[in-house]
């Protein structure tokens, strides 16, 4: 297992680098475009700052999120590959060595790439912002590093359990978008439905995703700027909104990592009874199409009011283009055709009785 | 020794195998025939432990062999269309290989030599004989104990064939077992000391090649009078009436076959050799394939 283990990262190396040139064009570039004159000056500074420096750097942040969410979910698509098509998986798992093992080296391999892509992205847009702001206490860079192997190690385990639900690379891809936007979605409809109700409570939405915790992390950028010698750091006090979303993030974060652990635990455990033959077939999991076309359709459905037809139009033709993309056929047969009508009607329903509110 | 008992296996509804029991003894070059969608990939996919099994076992020197590694790296499994990424050179996949089994270096490059390839060239720009060439040589190289080689002659050139199986002979004599699918059953007589006929989702028969074809005799006769199948006091598998040339294939002892038919008195009575693929066209055909 080690000597294929040195084998495949040395392999990785090349897919590897260019996930770090992504993960540097999507966080450090803008860093490095933007004009910092005035930041270091405060009679020059905006009005609002210090919250703008805060607020700037945050943004900064939200960019190393993104890069990390996308690596997270494009790597999965690299290394496990392999358990996508029929011929490389008959080579695989052929070898002398068990599906665990061979999932464990993929998976260890593409989580160090990750790590290390994001540590290089991280540690240049750290100097990056070192070389041109001053007055920020960058010591809370260290710790929100030191702390970034949670949210890497969530996102991505996620990530390579929805992707590893599919039979196709492309189900698979569909699986991770869809779980990775399932909570969001739900959250946004239960916002919605109850500003309906009148009692509407802004949720922080991101909470909702495998990335919330991120925001957890957030906080430490924004304590980089010292007020009168004094940190101004609390935990989630840098997340705009009501306190409610600071105690979101965290259960979101915690319950997300949980999740993250099991699945990986389920997925090394249960490998050893991966079906070959299940290869490039129609995906049956409840982690893709079979789950997300009903609860879209209905979520998407119930936050539309009536007065916005089209929208509900729009999303039931997906709904139907999304049976088809399935079944990979258009004759998607009459159980499918029955059970993608009684989701459309039960959506519509539920979006009629919603717009009365 | 390669043990099959009471093996099931089915894709969704579609039960692919059932009930299937064979052994393929150490060192022998062993034949695995069938029609289309008999079941021979999977079978082999089974015995190498890509599939698991629904029922039944499948054992390996006394092993089973799914999930099992010390089993596996005794087993090398070439598949019909062996995978291949875009850049993947025979080098890149010599030294993947390296991970897994004994990987002797000298016998690639002398068989890479001997099929005049270039395994610094991406196997995209090869041929598709020039692919199997390769990965005959890479499989080859592995040098494992057992062999499974699905559809082995598939693309190759004579001359290729003709390595290969000069290969699998050399290979056979010193231990290895080779069990191979193909539907090349001229080259598979050349070399193969067994065989099993897989249909109707088992195995319908198996064992010493020559020695079952030594139980089918195949005649032309031609009789004064005129004879029908019925007339026949032995098994025919085939039996064929043009005017009043007979073409048949009797199984049975071929003396008592042949006595029988003396005893008929025919006019003319010629015995016609019996090869591999004859016996498969008259076994198979016989249960009303593409009938």
């Amino acid at each position: 297992m080690k000597k294929y283990f040195l084998y495949y990262l040395k392999k990785c190396i090349l897919p590897f680098i260019i996930l770090t040139v992504f993960a540097i064009i999507v966080y450090v570039v803008p860093i490095e475009v933007h004009n910092y004159s005035g930041w270091n000056n405060p009679e020059t500074l905006p009005e609002g700052y210090p919250e703008y420096l805060a607020n700037r750097v945050n943004l900064y942040y939200a960019e190393f999120l993104v890069s990390v969410v996308l690596m997270a979910v494009i790597t999965p698509v690299y290394v496990f590959n392999y358990k996508m098509n029929k011929r490389s998986a008959d080579m695989f798992y052929s070898l002398p060595l068990s599906r665990t093992k061979i999932f464990a080296v993929h998976f260890l391999t593409g989580l160090l790439g990750i790590y290390a892509a994001a540590t290089v992205a991280y540690w240049l847009g750290f100097a990056a912002i070192a070389a041109r702001v001053r007055r920020l206490h960058l010591i809370y860079y260290l710790y929100a590093y030191l702390a970034l192997p949670v949210p890497i190690f969530t996102c991505y385990s996620l990530a390579a359990f929805l992707f590893t639900r599919a039979n196709t690379v492309e189900d698979g891809v569909v699986s991770v978008l869809g779980g990775f936007l399932a909570g969001i979605a739900l959250m946004y409809a239960i916002d919605d439905i109850t500003f309906r109700f009148s009692f509407f409570y802004s949720f922080n939405l991101i909470s909702f995703t495998p990335f919330g915790i991120m925001q957890a992390l957030a906080p430490l950028f924004e304590a980089a700027y010292l007020k009168d010698g004094i940190a101004l750091w609390s935990f989630a006090g840098g997340v705009p909104g009501p306190a409610l979303n600071n105690i979101l993030i965290l259960s979101g974060g915690i319950l997300y990592t949980l999740l993250a652990g099991a699945a990986t635990a389920y997925m090394l455990l249960t490998e050893k009874n991966r079906r070959a033959e299940n290869c490039e077939q129609i995906t049956e999991s409840l982690f893709c199409y079979k789950a997300y076309i009903p609860f879209y359709l209905i979520i998407i459905c119930a936050i539309a009011t009536i007065d916005s037809a089209a929208f509900v139009c729009i999303t039931v033709l997906a709904a139907a283009v999304a049976t088809i993309a399935w079944r990979r056929t258009f004759k998607i047969g009459v159980k499918h055709a029955v059970l993608l009508c009684v989701y459309i009607a039960v959506a519509l329903i539920l979006a009629c009785i919603f717009s009365m509110f | 020794m390669i043990e099959i008992r009471n093996l099931g296996k089915s894709f969704g509804e579609k039960q692919v195998l059932s009930g299937a029991e064979l052994s393929v003894e150490k060192g022998s070059v062993f034949g695995l025939i069938g029609i289309n969608g008999a079941g021979k990939s999977t079978l082999l996919r089974l015995i190498a432990g890509v599939l698991k099994p629904d029922c039944g076992e499948i054992l390996i020197d006394g092993e089973p062999v799914y999930e099992n590694e010390s089993v596996k790296k005794k087993i090398f499994f070439l598949q019909d269309d062996p995978y291949y990424t875009t850049n993947l050179t025979a080098r890149t996949q010599a030294e993947f290989y390296k991970n897994f089994y004994d990987f002797d270096d000298g016998v690639f490059l002398s068989y890479a030599d001997k099929f005049k390839l270039n395994i610094s060239k991406p196997l995209r720009n090869f041929s598709k004989g020039m692919k199997r060439q390769t990965f005959i040589s890479l499989a080859l190289a592995c040098k494992p104990e057992y062999m499974l080689l699905d559809e082995a002659f598939d693309g190759l050139d004579p001359l290729a064939r003709l390595e290969f199986k000069r290969g699998i002979i050399e290979l056979a004599e010193k231990g290895t077992t080779f069990l191979i699918a193909s539907h090349s059953l001229r080259e598979l007589e050349d070399i193969s000391d067994s065989f099993a006929l897989l249909d109707d989702k088992t195995v319908k028969a198996y064992g010493n090649l020559q020695g079952e074809l030594a139980k089918l005799s195949k005649f032309q006769l031609v009789f004064e009078d005129d004879k029908s199948r019925e007339d026949m006091p032995f098994e025919c598998l085939h039996f064929e009436k043009t005017g009043r040339v007979i073409r048949l294939v009797a199984k049975g002892d071929p003396q008592t076959i042949r006595a029988c038919i003396e005893n008929m008195k025919p006019v003319v009575m010629d015995e016609i050799p019996m090869d591999f693929e004859d016996m498969f066209i008259y076994e198979v055909g016989e249960r009303g394939y593409l009938k």
